[in-house]
């Protein structure tokens, strides 16, 4: 299909000698990159997967506190001191480069966690499970914007592996086997009429004599 | 808000004159119904017997008892955990009124001075509720109308409020505006206001408390009682996250049954495990050691804290039958009766939260 598109020439032959010399350094290199991700993809991918056992210990830890918040200190007390949060936290997020793939990274700490006289309420008549139960989860949002970023890393590196699986794969089982197909498909052409043009010169010459 | 200040104005004319000049109060009259009041509490063995019943059948009790009028009243706004919550608030709100209603003298007076720490609650929770800007309907919810002041007092204080400031404004006529006003101008910081608040608070309550007879300095000594109380909480909790020792000597209150110099080793101690060795030296010290010993594996104050919580209530409750004709028998009963809204409470959301029977045993007050 291909070769009927091809002209036999000899500069075309250098041309797909060419371009099958580079395709092999690419596959080579697509290679190198894919299985790169793959290390890079399961190095975080444990560092997320620790993260996200974390968060949920976490979480039952700070909903235990948070419950026994509700029951010493009613729905009203704790209702209550979550009106004293007067600042939503803020993330200053960056970007970084893991082998050609842009991830985000946190430029700044978070200023999620704060000391215990610092959440908004007077702490003279604050509830100790009150606050205990703000700090676990303070703790835990701070865990879930790391886990956020390690897990969008995850996502992008997975699509990134993927591309770069789809292009090896291309390049391994159509691109250079065609390539290949076209230079032998040349060379036998170009061989082909080598030959018919020594028997062309041989019959001039016998005619001749 | 003229309309504020004419029943703050009408309230105050009501309280003269039930409190006539060198008048020192009903106190028969008063303890008589108190002690009535008190035998409608649920005594300790009730709280065991609630403990063993389900959700369903705790609800139908406390809804069938003393409770059923408020939990009527209250059904169509609230649902749940959340109308019973409601309805126990509402029940002590409007007996710690009633009380509140028939005493006179300067009977009237410090029981309105006690009271106070409701009123307290509910200036911090409106500040904290139009700081967040949070609607009217939020804010009432958080409130507990228990103090001097009536439901309708707050309610008009939040819808007729836009501002932090308009609400100090509103409160011109209350005791609590000096310790307000000079927030008005500054940049606002809840924290500071709150501070402020309860300092002025405990400091007020020791002032109108007057020294004699016996009765009196009980009850001093309990406030007192309850002043080192917060100051210890405030204590472990700051020295448990190493705040700098400046700090928190400003937000020790005056007056307690330790003084300030008395703690001033805990203040100073250099990291919490010091802060628990000073901590050692001091008498009550044996009764919270194994919840202090625990800290360390838990990682929480929570249940040292409901120790000294309940080693309070339960000092509290020894004098309260040493003067029968006195204050003392009036505020036991306020306190019995937060307990108890307290404990009904815990009951009902520990089996909703199915907690352990033992973990809502620790929290009970009994």
């Amino acid at each position: 299909m291909v070769q009927r598109e091809v002209k036999p020439t000899r500069m075309e032959l250098i041309d797909i000698r060419k371009k099958i010399f580079l395709s092999e350094r690419g596959y080579k290199l697509l290679k190198m990159k894919r299985d790169g991700l793959v290390l890079e993809f399961f190095k975080i991918f444990s560092k997320a997967r620790d993260l996200r056992a974390e968060i949920i210990a976490l979480y039952k830890k700070a909903d235990e506190r948070l419950t026994i918040a509700r029951c010493i200190d009613g729905e009203t007390v704790v209702s209550s001191a979550a009106f004293a949060v007067g600042h939503n936290p803020t993330v200053v997020m960056g970007k970084k480069n893991v082998m050609g793939v842009v991830v985000p990274t946190t430029l700044e700490k978070s200023t999620v966690k704060r000391r215990v006289d610092r959440r908004g309420y007077g702490i003279i008549g604050a509830s100790v499970r009150v606050d205990e139960a703000a700090d676990a989860y303070e703790t835990i949002v701070e865990r879930i914007i790391l886990a956020a970023e390690l897990e969008t890393t995850l996502k992008r590196l997975i699509d990134e592996i993927e591309t770069t699986k789809r292009k090896v794969n291309a390049l391994e089982f159509k691109i250079i086997p065609e390539l290949k197909e076209i230079e032998a498909f040349i060379r036998l052409r170009l061989e082909e009429l080598e030959r018919e043009n020594v028997f062309r010169l041989k019959r001039i010459k016998h005619k001749s004599v | 808000m003229n309309d504020l200040h004419v029943m703050i104005k009408k309230d105050k004319k009501q309280q003269t004159f039930k409190r006539p000049l060198f008048s020192k109060g009903n106190y028969a009259y008063v303890c008589t119904r108190v002690k009535a009041k008190r035998s409608l509490l649920f005594s300790n063995d009730m709280y065991l017997k609630l403990l063993a019943m389900d959700l369903p059948s705790i609800n139908r009790f406390i809804g069938e008892g003393q409770y059923k009028k408020e939990i009527n009243e209250l059904a169509l706004s609230y649902s749940g955990l959340e109308l019973l919550e409601h309805a126990l608030q509402k029940n002590m709100a409007t007996l710690n009124h009633q009380i509140l209603g028939f005493s006179k003298g300067h009977l009237h007076t410090m029981i309105s001075a006690y009271l106070h720490r409701w009123d307290i609650w509910n200036i911090k929770t409106i500040l904290r509720g139009k700081w967040y800007g949070a609607s009217s309907q939020d804010i009432m919810k958080t409130l507990v109308p228990a103090g001097e002041y009536s439901e309708l007092f707050w309610k008009q204080i939040i819808d007729t409020s836009e501002t932090m400031q308009a609400v100090i404004e509103h409160l011109k006529e209350t005791p609590w505006y000096a310790t307000l006003q000079p927030y008005m101008n500054q940049e606002f910081s809840l924290s500071k206001i709150e501070n402020s608040l309860d300092i002025d608070y405990y400091t007020f309550l020791l002032k109108v408390i007057p020294s004699s007879p016996k009765a009196n300095r009980l009850f001093k000594n309990f406030v007192k009682q309850e002043i080192s109380l917060l100051n210890l909480k405030t204590l472990f909790l700051l020295k448990y996250e190493n705040v700098e020792p400046e700090t928190i000597r400003g937000l020790l209150i005056e007056g307690g049954e330790q003084s300030i110099d008395d703690l001033k080793c805990l203040v100073t101690a250099d990291d919490f495990n010091m802060f628990l060795e000073g901590l050692s030296h001091f008498p009550f010290y044996n009764l919270i050691k194994e919840d202090v010993e625990n800290i360390q594996s838990t990682g929480s104050l929570t249940w040292v804290i409901r120790t000294l919580e309940k080693i309070f209530y339960e000092n509290s409750e020894k004098f309260s039958y040493m003067y029968p004709l006195t204050i003392l028998p009036i505020l036991n009963y306020f306190m019995q009766k937060e307990i108890e809204v307290d404990n009904l409470r815990i009951i009902a959301k520990g089996l909703e939260s199915k907690l352990s029977e033992q973990t809502i045993r620790d929290m009970l007050v009994i």
